[in-house]
């Protein structure tokens, strides 16, 4: 709902660091981006194009890593697979999801 | 050429963030966000419960709202500081907006301030706003699935309140089901069940805050 805005602040810190080094033109942008984080990599494409026109990123490629977070049990504190709502070793009912909260710019490629 | 960056893109607003819970934490101020849908009740829980507080404990409240300033008109008749962010359509509160918020507001002797977020249950989570900690009003009439629904929101809350409690009966709400979902999502939070029509739950809710003060 909100990746107009995470755009607008993906394209500061990109222009930023692009006049930095020089870069007249960038081609992708590398990302990572949690489960939890509420951001749809379709919107946030499309943000990212609409933001873009007649900058230097316009027509950059967005590739977007998707990062899970992890499920610990609150009982034996250790990692359980996603879909247990029951821990497996212990039985305990909690379950915490930890991490997947991401929203990061890795790096990004230009000339 | 491969510019390694490495940055949270909401770094600016994390660490506007900071500085504003550094400065409020220094005044000895605690500062609580409080989220939720629309019409699940913020501000009326906050209606109730300012008069419930002790009367050492001076509160303020800043209000966020889409369009109107309905809600700090709303809280101003409590008798404390109350000053309106309007997002203008915007679907969340972000640090910037707290900040030039707090501005309008005399911290001095200050112990307690409610940021009362923009009613929606998805982007507020991403958003620190500088507060000490998260409050969710969750309504009896939304459903008992909304932990599951919307994990993000549910899994940064320190308490979660349980408000309309008085319509249980007329509904078909399960509060086992809700507190199951809530201890599959953030199993640390409190729940406490509210009515901020008739009042009921809420000395809990007061005796909860105040036990968090500085």
């Amino acid at each position: 709902m909100h990746e107009l805005s995470i755009a607008e602040e993906l394209l500061g810190i990109i222009f930023e660091n692009a006049e930095k080094a020089g870069i007249k033109k960038v081609s992708e942008v590398n990302l990572r981006i949690g489960e939890f984080s509420g951001i749809l990599p379709d919107a946030l494409q499309f943000a990212f194009e609409v933001l873009s026109q007649e900058k230097i990123t316009e027509g950059a490629r967005l590739n977007i890593k998707t990062i899970s977070p992890r499920f610990v049990c609150q009982g034996c504190q250790r990692r359980v697979s996603k879909q247990s709502q029951i821990c497996p070793r212990c039985g305990s009912e909690e379950i915490a999801a930890e991490g997947g909260h991401d929203l990061q710019i890795v790096s990004f490629i230009g000339d | 050429m491969k510019v390694n960056v490495m940055t949270d893109i909401l770094k600016a607003n994390d660490l506007l963030a900071r500085d504003i819970r550094e400065m409020l934490s220094s005044r000895r101020i605690v500062s609580w966000n409080i989220m939720g849908s629309p019409g699940s009740g913020k501000t009326s829980v906050l209606e109730r419960l300012i008069p419930m507080l002790p009367a050492e404990v001076k509160a303020a409240v800043v209000e966020g709202d889409l369009a109107t300033s309905r809600d700090a008109e709303r809280i101003a008749k409590t008798g404390v500081q109350s000053t309106q962010i309007n997002t203008k359509g915007g679907c969340h509160l972000d640090a910037a907006m707290v900040r030039s918020a707090l501005e309008k507001i005399d911290l001095d002797g200050l112990r307690l301030i409610f940021i009362e977020n923009v009613g929606n249950l998805v982007c507020p989570a991403e958003f620190a706003l500088g507060e000490t900690g998260r409050i969710i009003v969750s309504s009896i009439a939304e459903g008992d699935d909304k932990p599951d629904k919307y994990p993000s929101m549910f899994r940064t809350a320190q308490l979660v309140l349980l408000n309309k409690i008085d319509l249980l009966a007329q509904t078909d709400f399960k509060i086992e089901s809700f507190i199951s979902g809530m201890k599959r999502i953030n199993p640390k939070a409190d729940i406490l069940q509210v009515s901020a029509r008739n009042g009921s739950g809420m000395p809990e809710l007061v005796k909860w805050i105040v036990n968090r003060l500085l």
